[in-house]
């Protein structure tokens, strides 16, 4: 017998299900599919294939969009391969089948299967959905919308394959990203050169009724394909013992915490440490409490470089995307909450010195300053990058610089950035969402405690929302205010 | 101290010594009987269906030594085996040891008990003698 397949056996064989546990695991399957899968299934297909969607898929500007798409899915699997890659066994197997001779392509084939599988099922899924949409309304031929499909899942192997290449060579992943953006900053810059670059040529099978894709795209992408996965797949046996059970050992570690709702500590998990600057001094001479506060956040933001460029490039585009959404155009809404969204995430890298804050206000009393003026203190580097960063990203709307754009965008950074503060004070799940609460609908503490774990994300979308409706007035702002205000008030009292 | 892999909370010490044989020999029967004869060199056959969180300091150092002799090597490098070992624990560890190295295996051990070293060393280097 394989000797992978022996040692997984009794892997498997450690916690045997009875007969009813697995009739459980199918009935609550069925059960999911039922009352879950199926009504969001057609409510997506419903969605769409309206005029209003179709509209929208119809746009000359979507080819460009899936483009861009494909692109940044390409260096986000860059970014993901050295922290979290495909070929990950439990922790225990990484150890024992790693260290052992068993080819890692036979030791690991299980979870690389499922990787490549899932990738190449969601991107064609993507795929499917506009192609079926615009192909039910008769308005793309079976063969165009087929192109699209097949180029949508050669994409997602293209993806597993620079996934698990980042994965063999982080550096060669971190190099493969950087040329990636680099690419797409001059594809955009010339076109000429954009045309040949390899995620618009995903984009240029995007179905259309007058234009039909050569089939050669899809001839081209199957060769990159193999390409990329034939060489991460080399590169596989290469893979050290120790990189695999540290990375085994850190997943495990964030799917615990997430389990336990605590997203936060989840995702610091995978927080990169801080890698230049060590010697820079982060505490400065001088008696200006407001200068040490500002310049050691500032210092200990750069020592992550990578994590302080990409959280302000977000606030950058979420400051854009915040002056866009008050144009007339219909997508305030989605705009506004793109923003919010994004705007929450790139304050992210530069909220550190706040959570620890937040973190030292619950104990005792540091510094000789009160805990109120600790947490104004850390939030004043946030507060003013931030502000600069959104200030700069309104300012490049079409038309130049617009005060209304940009006040709006300092707003919504304002009012993030205050999110940002009750999350830090949130602490651990209440034991009190723990208990269950029956009712003739059945006990809604599930979706509650999930709540809880997203408050943020919910807060965050409706401060973008509110933000965009501001020219239809302010009672939204005021009400999203009031609630972020609340929320920072009850858990700043409530703190140990 | 031997180096302690990351245990599965979830898998027996005994599924552990016997999947990693599974890992490394070339069929089903002759794991089992790797794995069986590492338990009872050891002594951990009592301790086989107990969890790696149900067992002391001891055993667990044990149990790490077992995974350690679960899979074929050249040479067998062991840093202080006798830490958090007592009297009794430390013969079976010693001897243990010394059959293997009668058996012809190279053994490569830092160690602060002069009992293992005087019954197990061919050759001993003292770093660093304390007068």
């Amino acid at each position: 017998m394989n000797r992978s397949v022996a040692a997984q056996r009794v892997w498997r064989a450690r916690s045997p299900r009875s007969v009813a546990d697995r009739a459980y695991i199918v009935y609550a399957a069925v059960l999911v599919a039922f009352v879950l899968v199926s009504p969001v299934a057609r409510a997506i297909w419903v969605g769409i294939t309206t005029p209003s969607a179709v509209v929208v898929l119809t746009s000359p500007v979507l080819p460009t969009a899936v483009a861009y798409g494909v692109l940044v899915l390409w260096i986000v699997a860059l970014a993901a391969g050295p922290m979290r890659g495909p070929a990950l066994l439990p922790t225990f197997l990484s150890w024992s089948l790693g260290g052992s001779d068993v080819p890692r392509r036979r030791s690991h084939r299980g979870p690389l299967v499922l990787s490549f599988s899932a990738l190449v099922a969601l991107t064609a899924l993507a795929a499917v959905l506009p192609a079926g949409s615009l192909l039910s309304h008769g308005l793309v031929t079976l063969r165009s919308a087929a192109m699209f499909v097949l180029a949508g899942a050669e994409a997602g192997a293209i993806t597993f394959g620079l996934w698990l290449a980042a994965q063999v060579s982080p550096r060669g992943g971190s190099a493969g990203g950087a040329a990636l953006v680099g690419l797409g900053i001059v594809g955009t810059v010339i076109p000429q050169v954009g045309g040949v670059l390899p995620w618009t040529w995903v984009a240029s099978t995007y179905p259309s009724a007058t234009a039909a894709p050569g089939s050669l795209i899809p001839v081209g992408l199957g060769m990159l394909m193999m390409v990329v996965v034939a060489i991460a797949m080399t590169g596989l046996e290469r893979l050290g013992t120790d990189d695999l059970v540290a990375q085994a050992t850190q997943w495990e570690m964030a799917r615990t915490r997430a389990m336990t709702l605590d997203l936060d500590a989840a995702s610091a998990t995978y927080r990169v440490t801080p890698s230049i600057g060590r010697s820079v001094r982060a505490v400065p001479r001088t008696r200006s409490l407001l200068s040490v506060f500002v310049i050691r956040g500032l210092v200990g933001a750069l020592r992550t470089p990578g994590r302080f460029i990409i959280g302000t490039a977000t606030i950058v585009v979420a400051g854009f995307l915040m002056a866009d959404a008050l144009q007339p155009s219909g997508r305030g809404g989605i705009l506004g909450a793109a923003a919010g969204l994004l705007l929450y995430l790139g304050l992210g890298p530069l909220t550190d010195g706040l959570r620890h804050a937040a973190r030292v206000v619950s104990s005792s009393q540091f510094y000789g300053v009160s805990d109120e003026v600790l947490m104004a203190l850390h939030a004043v580097m946030p507060l003013v990058v931030g502000a600069v960063a959104s200030t700069v990203g309104a300012a490049l709307l079409p038309g130049g610089p617009q005060p209304m754009a940009i006040a709006v965008a300092v707003l919504a950074t304002v009012m993030s950035l205050g999110v940002r503060v009750g999350n830090a004070l949130k602490g651990p799940l209440p034991s009190v969402l723990l208990t269950p609460a029956p009712t003739a609908l059945g006990d809604p503490m599930p979706f509650v405690q999930l709540l809880w774990a997203m408050d943020s994300i919910v807060l965050a979308l409706l401060v973008g929302l509110s933000v965009a409706s501001v020219r239809l007035g302010t009672t939204s702002v005021v009400g999203v205010v009031t609630v972020v205000a609340a929320m920072t008030w009850f858990r700043w009292n409530r703190r140990p | 101290m031997i180096g302690l892999p990351p245990f599965a909370p979830d898998l027996t010490v005994k599924d552990h010594v016997a999947l990693v044989a599974a890992t490394w020999m070339a069929d089903a029967d002759e794991a089992s009987v790797v794995s069986q004869n590492v338990m009872g060199a050891l002594g951990l056959e009592e301790l086989g269906t107990r969890y790696p969180h149900e067992l002391s300091s001891a055993q667990t150092q044990l149990f790490g030594l077992g995974l350690a002799l679960a899979r074929p090597f050249d040479v067998l490098i062991l840093d202080e085996p006798e830490q958090r070992l007592d009297s009794v624990w430390l013969a079976v560890v010693t001897d243990t040891l010394v059959k293997l190295r009668d058996d012809g295996a190279t053994l490569v051990v830092a160690s602060h008990s002069p009992a293992l070293t005087e019954r197990l060393a061919d050759r001993t280097l003292e770093l660093g003698a304390v007068v």
